[in-house]
């Protein structure tokens, strides 16, 4: 026994030694969330209009506001990172005026923390200094630990100056994000595939998440309307190979959610999702606009919520 | 907690160290301790209550059918036996899939109780104990086996946690004897069985997972896809289905030497089976083997009379239930029914066949084999297609878009190369095979099949049976550094792959 013991330490101990010159190699590296966070500081000042959500909060490009706007949305991002995000920086905008919340079909169903994408959480918890919302999700070690977030394979990248965070995209300094989403994929018009998205989205949901998520949803309300600041509650369109797809009940469950807090704090709800002004020219995936139709979408909305909300 | 997961590379050396220091008595009681809590990490205590249920019926009527000689009275436990101990298999993964398909009831999450989710429940382990169980009960009414009296060891029968989840499903004349023998540590086995793990870590982590990054896009919109890329994708999901399980079994088997148990060999190089029959000879040999004894020969006692077809006949029926066994949907059902057609179809004509080649002095001949592994190897390719693809709709447009477009891909090739080589053409043909992954990506998942090809021709011909634990001491320890360096640097993290058996 000792002497298998004495192997193992023999095999393994090269690369524990490795273990800190691989953290301090790793922590000069980029990220999204990190380059999300500078472009964002670098203007707090400014900012009137700050927009949430998942990738689907990337159908808002703030470029085409008339006011400063700054978009926070994230891939995989719910409800409890957007009410924290929006905590965190609350203060230190005093021009802000407006937050628009995206409120998609799975946005009450549906928790990062319990999701496939959980691993995302590390990057809140590591640079942002959100805490994880479950517990348990702080026995993952990537929320300690860059090699644990990017695996000894992005440290020989890092090495050989070939970094590159698989969750990264392009960004501009509004946080909207670019890469990836040129093209109309003509697939968007392939109902079989339409099901088999919604019902991946619906393999993610998860009905007790439902109390949670309206809790944070309120509390980001209230501390909005308690600086003085709109909220505007909104669903992004959808393409029609989506939308046909969903379900019913989950819809009018969703819908009443949504209007009970709409009464409950007086806030306006603008639903997009069928919204026939968006044709697939406008959409990369079946939910999700491509830039053409975030600057098409994004000037709606100046339209019909920005100015009438602002003024 | 997955095999594949840093927290069992904490688990199963605490549970070893634990199993080590204890005393021969208590060491079968460290082993179920560890197991239980193994399967609790899934969060389903239904599933707990399931296992449990299983074993203590299975325990409790295995005493009852030794103990009654009256062949009335054991029939009759063994049909009770098997009802109950399909209970909780058909309520757990079959009844509310039915229910819901035929609108019967409407299932949600809160009226559940939290186990019932939009995608069904968790099932993990539950078709695999059950069928374990089935045969315990099976092989005491045979009296090919005596029942176990220690309820504490029977239990570790059933939830031993290297085969818990996915299997081997172990017959209790093979594995019982073995958690009665005293423990000694063995060095060598231990070794083995580490090398084993790592073994196992390659075939899932660096390759399986890899290769999924290139069937998923494919697959899970596949009716973008049509001829080459899509049959590439295909002969990838074939591998791909094979490191996966095959890289688990090793994983098991090799943590299960570590406690100098030999739980039985799933996978004898399966692709390389010149017939069907042979294929299942060589995969899920477990689970093959299962099936065999405990539903085909009996079928076939039955239709003894109906000599060649009622043999095929048993191997439909058989193999219906196989794809049954894996899943109710429509993908399961018809990829059991093609294999049960292959096996029927072999069972009558196989001899016509042979003596057809016999007579020509072909049977010998190694161009027909390598023509028989090519067919056989096609032939289950053609069958997974239904096994992977996401709805019955998906699989029935692969498998009649899979040759559409290859004489024009062909006619491509080859005006790309003759009379002389044209590079735009070859790019042409061959950018669609890259299934939208970068070049790199591609280099390196042809690298390493080429580098398991190559492994896979030579150790075979080395004289260490155990390779590479019988190689000098520096060659084994550059391969262990070698390995721990795939495993790190080459395997496929953050892809969210989970065992493709877990599911079933």
């Amino acid at each position: 026994m000792k002497t298998l013991v004495g192997k193992i330490f023999l095999l393994i101990m090269p690369f524990v030694l490795l273990i800190p010159s691989a953290e301090k190699q790793l922590a000069q590296e980029t990220n999204n969330i990190i380059e999300k966070r500078a472009f964002l500081e670098a203007q707090l000042g400014e900012i009137e209009i700050l927009s949430t959500g998942s990738s689907h909060g990337n159908a808002i490009n703030p470029v085409f506001f008339s006011r400063r706007g700054f978009t926070l949305n994230n891939p995989a991002q719910d409800l409890y990172y957007d009410g924290q995000l929006v905590e965190i920086y609350l203060g230190r905008m005093p021009k802000l005026k407006l937050v628009i919340v995206p409120i998609s079909y799975f946005a009450f169903e549906y928790q990062l923390d319990r999701s496939e994408a959980r691993s995302l959480g590390a990057y809140y918890h590591k640079f942002w200094g959100i805490p994880p919302q479950h517990f348990d999700n702080y026995l993952d070690l990537r929320y300690y630990s860059n090699l644990a977030l990017y695996g000894w394979k992005g440290y020989l990248d890092s090495l050989w100056g070939n970094f590159r965070d698989p969750n990264r995209t392009e960004m501009d300094a509004s946080g909207f994000r670019h890469t990836g989403m040129q093209e109309v994929h003509e697939s968007i018009e392939e109902l079989e595939g339409g099901k088999y998205s919604v019902k991946m989205q619906e393999a993610g949901m998860r009905p007790e998440a439902i109390t949670e998520n309206l809790v944070v949803l309120k509390r980001l309300i209230e501390s909005c309307q308690a600086k003085g600041v709109d909220v505007v509650l909104l669903t992004t369109p959808t393409y029609h190979t989506y939308y046909d797809h969903l379900d019913k009940e989950r819809v009018k469950q969703w819908q009443e959610l949504i209007q009970s807090v709409v009464k409950e704090y007086d806030i306006r709800y603008m639903n997009y999702l069928r919204d026939e002004r968006f044709s697939s020219r406008d959409f990369f995936s079946r939910d999700h606009l491509n830039p053409v139709g975030a600057e098409k979408f994004t000037r709606i909305l100046e339209e019909e919520v920005v100015q009438p909300v602002l003024g | 907690m997955a095999f594949n997961s840093f927290n069992y590379f904490v688990f199963f050396p605490i549970v070893f160290i634990i199993f080590y220091l204890a005393r021969q008595k208590q060491r079968w009681a460290v082993l179920l301790v560890a197991s239980i809590f193994f399967y609790a990490t899934l969060k389903a205590p239904y599933l707990i209550a399931a296992l449990g249920m299983v074993t203590l019926v299975a325990y409790y009527c295995g005493l009852r059918l030794a103990a009654i000689k009256a062949e009335g009275g054991r029939k009759a436990i063994l049909i009770i036996s098997i009802a109950l101990l399909c209970l909780p298999l058909i309520a757990l993964r079959y009844l509310p899939y039915l229910l819901q398909y035929f609108h019967i009831l409407e299932i949600n999450e809160e009226m559940s109780g939290g186990m019932f989710t939009s995608e069904g429940l968790v099932t993990l382990g539950v078709s695999f104990y059950t069928l374990q169980a089935i045969s315990y009960i099976i092989d005491i009414y045979l009296e090919v086996l005596k029942a176990e009296r220690h309820l504490g060891v029977f239990a570790l029968y059933m939830c031993f946690f290297p085969k818990l989840v996915q299997g081997p499903i172990e017959r209790g004349g093979e594995l019982l004897p073995q958690l009665h023998q005293p423990y000694n540590f063995d060095y060598q086995r231990v070794r083995e069985g580490l090398w084993q793990v790592g073994w196992g870590l390659v075939k899932k982590l660096v390759l399986a997972d890899r290769i999924a990054l290139f069937v998923n896009p494919v697959y899970d919109n596949v009716q973008n896809f049509y001829g080459p890329p899509l049959i590439l994708a295909t002969y990838l999901y074939a591998l791909q289905i094979y490191f996966d399980f095959s890289g688990y079994t090793d994983m098991a088997l090799g943590v299960a030497r570590l406690f100098n148990i030999n739980l039985t060999q799933n996978f004898n190089r399966p692709y390389l089976a010149t017939s069907i029959p042979e294929f299942w000879r060589r995969w899920h040999i477990s689970f093959s083997r299962w099936i065999l004894d405990y539903i085909f020969k009996p079928l076939q006692m039955w239709w003894r009379n109906a000599k060649a077809w009622g043999t095929a006949a048993a191997l439909l029926v058989t193999f219906l239930f196989s794809g049954i066994w894996h899943g109710v949907s429509g993908g399961f059902v018809v990829w059991g029914l093609l294999h049960g057609i292959y096996m029927a179809s072999s069972a009558l004509f196989s001899q016509r066949v042979r003596k057809f080649l016999k007579a020509r002095k072909l049977d010998k001949s190694k161009v027909i084999t390598v023509l028989q592994v090519f067919i056989t190897f096609n032939l289950v390719c053609f069958a997974w297609v239904f096994f992977r693809a996401n709805s019955l709709a998906d699989g029935w447009y692969a498998a009649t878009h899979l040759i559409y477009g290859v004489p024009t891909a062909l006619r491509l090739l080859w005006s790309s190369l003759f009379p002389s080589v044209n590079s735009a053409g070859l790019l042409e043909f061959f950018q669609p095979l890259m299934l939208g992954q970068e070049l790199n990506s591609v280099l390196t998942l042809v690298g390493l099949l080429a580098a398991l090809a190559v492994l896979a021709i030579l150790v075979p011909r080395c004289k260490d049976k155990h390779f590479p634990l019988g190689q000098p001491t520096l060659v084994r320890w550059a391969i262990y550094y070698l390995m721990v360096l795939v495993i790190l640097f080459l395997g496929a993290y953050g892809t969210g792959q989970v065992f493709i058996y877990n599911q079933f």
